[in-house]
């Protein structure tokens, strides 16, 4: 064997190698199953995947990678029952079948059609629970209350880590709407920073931290 | 017995001829009150052909009609949108369907006509046709509360950069915010249009988005979520675009925006798309917005509708917002390596924040911290940490931040990059000579999109080369077609990494070529080439790659096959006076032969004439061993359009 002859064995192997490495991902990452994170406001809600209890939120349950997607609806007691909506879409790893071409087109078509292929996207729901409409005005008046309130809860939960980041700099989009959300005056704002930095240290748990923010600031 | 059933029998016909009176006067008062409204809507049908109101150009927009050879037709399909039989093909049937509708029955409040087609009624309204007196309002309707809820006085029109991963995301996206100026825009609705998209239909699916096999729908969310979606999961910059839409134009958006929810039309990727579809509400606002000049072009870009409402002089402001990683990286260039490895490794969760700040002597702590919360938020959203893990971690980093005095944050905002519409247009006609193994050929290309890497940079990704349906003939001196070249799609995304992170670089390239020199036989080569690897920022304006890639290419009329493997490289660069170069090597082994090997070359340098025209160089030389090798030097114009 020429000196030539090894350096291509030697080049083509590498390159067939680190094919493998990508087109192997599509294998690596998607498990039949996808790992979906619920919560709700109010809590303790039943999560029902196609007709089965799977779950009570706050928790994180495996749902199976299916074409059309499972249909999960979140049921609680005085509340709507709320369907879950969510996309699929083809896990980014199987573009390293499409872009090694026909070396991995076995591999490629495997995953292309096989629901391996699928990855489910948002993973991470919050999802604020409507309460069931009331006759009385009181009822109408909680209800709405309870909306409100939610809404806080929900803004908080799902841009925590821009709140974050805003917080240590004092401004910011998300700490502004935040502050609209909840109607504190332009004036009282800067001592709304200050009260929220203690909140944020104390609960690491957005939804946690949301219902605090919420008791800390009562309109 | 008998006595008694006598007068029982009496009253029951007593009671039916009195429920049978009922029903009569019921029925005709009914008649009479249908009669009425008949006549009310008869009137107002007549004063609204008086007035031709169904050549209107509100009226045109708002049941999105275009003119074509044998009249006008709707762009919208779904039945559920037209009150007349023909209102898909004809205006005027639409409109006296729709006052008739308006003065049908009021049974079901949510689904009566003037409940659902908000923006028709207060349009005809607004011309003094149907006045409040004829036709009382409803109150408290699910469109009324909504309207209370977000009060729209302006519109954003909100641009998130191209993405390369992807032809839905290629591009850019555009989308609509209804903003209220007492609240922050990030409370605000936004509207988007957006096909939905059934994959399972497998290998079809891209064939369908472009033949208009799938539903397309105006979907709302808030736009918090939607920059979340761009700038923290994508990690695209955005831009926002105030319009200065008058408030009675901003309310029949909102109105329209309202009438076409879970209404579908067929979506076409190249034409009627996103960009279409947000053009088309802001046409019911201001008819003619959605020029012939835009409807002519073969694709609609988001980039079209930024320039058309530009050109419109509907921009009041713009305001650049960067993404997390932007803004990640801004903050990382104060850092020096070994502090954003520490970043790092908090982000990761491997290091505890307080414990390496307190080994560090870092000038910058909170920038570290910030840099790390950023990174952190990435890792989260694009799904390379979970949920649990990332709580523990940002807890970690918060607790640090409150025990970390704050440094001078004045150069935290990344500088704002030239206006995107400001770039060359995405069209592109070329021509020039090609010399090609001492052969001198004209050449002639026409590509509808988009950018490569030779094209003015400004105000483009410069790390991004996208082209689709690129053709190119060369034509020797005797007037034959020599090649016939379509580059049917060409996508090369060079993602630079750093110590924070490392996304992959790619490339996917499919095209066919059709050679008929005198010196060779005719042949047919369909080639499909792939890449992945990484790519380095040097110098500021320079990026450096290497790649492992495959070469598909089957020469059709000769019937063999090449396949090739091996790695890659080279490096784009801007340079001073508007130019950019690239340099590319490749060395392939073909995997059916192991013996045959081939080296190819490329280099090119062009500069900017003007924005809209530029002139290239490019060279290119391919060696297989064992034959000659193709050498082809090629000088060509570009002009964009």
């Amino acid at each position: 064997m020429t000196f030539r002859s090894l350096l291509n064995f030697t080049l083509m192997c590498f390159s067939l190698a680190l094919i493998a490495l990508f087109t192997g991902c599509a294998a690596i990452v998607s498990s039949p199953d996808q790992q979906l994170v619920f919560t709700t406001e109010p809590t303790k809600a039943e999560i029902y995947v196609n007709g089965s209890k799977m779950g009570t939120t706050p928790c994180n349950i495996l749902v199976p990678r299916r074409r059309p997607p499972p249909s999960i609806i979140l049921k609680k007691e005085g509340y709507e029952d709320t369907p879950v909506v969510f996309t699929s879409k083809y896990n980014p790893w199987i573009i390293g079948n499409v872009l090694w071409g026909y070396c991995s087109l076995t591999a490629f078509t495997v995953d292309f059609n096989s629901d391996k292929s699928i990855m489910y996207y948002p993973d991470t729901f919050l999802t604020t629970l409507s309460p069931l409409e009331g006759t009385t005005p009181e009822q109408k008046n909680s209800a709405e209350k309870q909306k409100q309130k939610s809404k806080v809860v929900r803004f908080v939960a799902a841009n925590y880590d821009a709140l974050v980041l805003e917080l240590s700099k004092g401004s910011g989009d998300h700490l502004t709407a935040l502050f609209d959300l909840m109607e504190i005056p332009a004036a009282n704002r800067e001592n709304a920073v200050t009260k929220l930095k203690p909140l944020y240290i104390k609960y690491d748990n957005p939804v946690e931290l949301g219902r605090a923010i919420e008791l800390e600031f009562p309109r | 017995m008998v006595s008694t059933r006598k007068p029982y029998k009496g009253y029951r016909l007593l009671f039916a001829e009195l429920i049978i009176t009922l029903v009569i006067v019921v029925a005709m008062s009914q008649s009479v009150c249908a009669t009425d409204d008949s006549t009310i809507s008869d009137h107002v049908i007549q004063k609204a052909g008086k007035l031709r109101l169904y050549d209107d150009p509100v009226w045109l927009a708002i049941g999105h009609y275009q003119q074509n050879s044998k009249g006008w037709i709707s762009t919208v399909a779904d039945p559920r949108f037209f009150l007349s039989e023909r209102g898909k093909t004809d205006p005027k049937a639409e409109l006296e369907a729709t006052i008739r509708a308006f003065f049908a029955p009021r049974v079901n409040i949510e689904e009566h006509a003037t409940s659902r087609f908000v923006a028709r009624l207060a349009w005809l309204r607004e011309r003094g046709v149907l006045s409040e007196d004829e036709l009382p309002s409803f109150h408290d309707t699910n469109y009324e509360k909504l309207l209370a809820e977000v009060r729209p006085t302006k519109i954003l029109l909100a641009f998130p950069s191209p993405l390369a991963e992807g032809m839905n995301s290629a591009f850019g996206h555009v989308f609509l915010i209804f903003v209220h100026d007492d609240r922050s825009p990030l409370l605000a609705p936004s509207v988007s249009y957006a096909a939905l998209i059934d994959k399972s239909r497998g290998v079809l699916y891209p064939i369908l988005g472009l033949a208009g096999g799938f539903k397309a729908y105006y979907t709302t969310q808030t736009y918090t979520e939607k920059l979340k979606e761009y700038s923290a999961i994508d990690c695209r910059d955005m831009w926002e675009y105030e319009l200065t839409l008058r408030p009675d134009e901003v309310e029949r958006i909102f109105q329209h925006t309202w009438e076409m929810m879970h209404i579908y039309s067929w979506y076409y990727f190249l034409d009627e798309n996103c960009s279409y579809g947000v053009l088309a509400l802001l046409n019911t606002a201001r008819p003619g917005l959605c020029s012939p000049a835009i409807d002519r072009r073969l694709f609609i870009l988001p980039l079209d509708v930024i320039r058309q409402v530009r050109e419109q002089g509907l921009v009041e402001s713009t305001r650049y917002l960067p993404s997390v990683l932007t803004s990640m990286r801004t903050l990382a260039q104060k850092l020096s390596n070994s502090e954003l490895v520490a970043a790092k490794a908090m982000a990761c969760g491997k290091e505890d924040p307080m414990q390496v700040l307190k080994n560090t002597n870092s000038v910058t702590p909170a920038t570290m911290l910030d840099v790390a919360m950023s990174l952190a938020q990435i890792r989260v959203d694009t799904g390379e940490a979970s949920v649990d893990e990332h709580q523990k971690i940002m807890g970690s980093l918060i607790r640090a931040v409150q025990n970390t005095q704050t440094e001078s944050r004045s150069d935290d905002i990344p500088d704002v990059p030239p206006y995107p519409e400001t770039a060359h247009l995405p069209s592109r006609l070329s021509t020039g000579v090609a010399i090609r193994n001492d052969t001198v050929y004209w050449l002639a290309g026409i590509r509808p999109a988009y950018h490569d890497f030779l094209d003015p940079s400004e105000a483009m990704d410069p790390a991004v080369q996208l082209q689709l349906m690129a053709t190119e003939v060369l034509v020797d001196k005797t007037g034959d077609i020599a090649e016939w070249k379509l580059c049917l799609f060409d996508m090369e995304t060079l993602r630079p990494c750093d110590t924070l992170y490392a996304p992959l670089s790619h490339r996917l390239k499919v095209s066919t070529i059709y050679r008929n020199e005198a010196i060779s036989p005719s042949e047919w080569n369909c080639e499909t080439e792939g890449g992945l690897g990484y790519s380095y920022a040097l110098f500021e304006r320079t990026l450096v790659y290497g790649m492992g890639e495959v070469d598909l290419q089957t020469r059709t009329l000769q019937g063999d096959t090449w396949m090739g493997v091996g790695p890659s490289g080279g490096f784009v660069t801007d340079l001073p006076w508007k130019a950019r170069a690239f340099f590319k090597g490749r060395y392939q082994i073909n995997s059916v032969d192991p013996d045959c090997l081939r080296f190819d070359l490329s280099a090119g340098y062009s500069i900017a004439v003007t924005k809209q025209m530029s002139i290239a160089i490019q060279y290119v030389k391919e060696m297989i061993i064992g034959e000659e090798s193709d050498t082809e030097l090629r000088l060509e114009g570009r002009l964009y359009f």
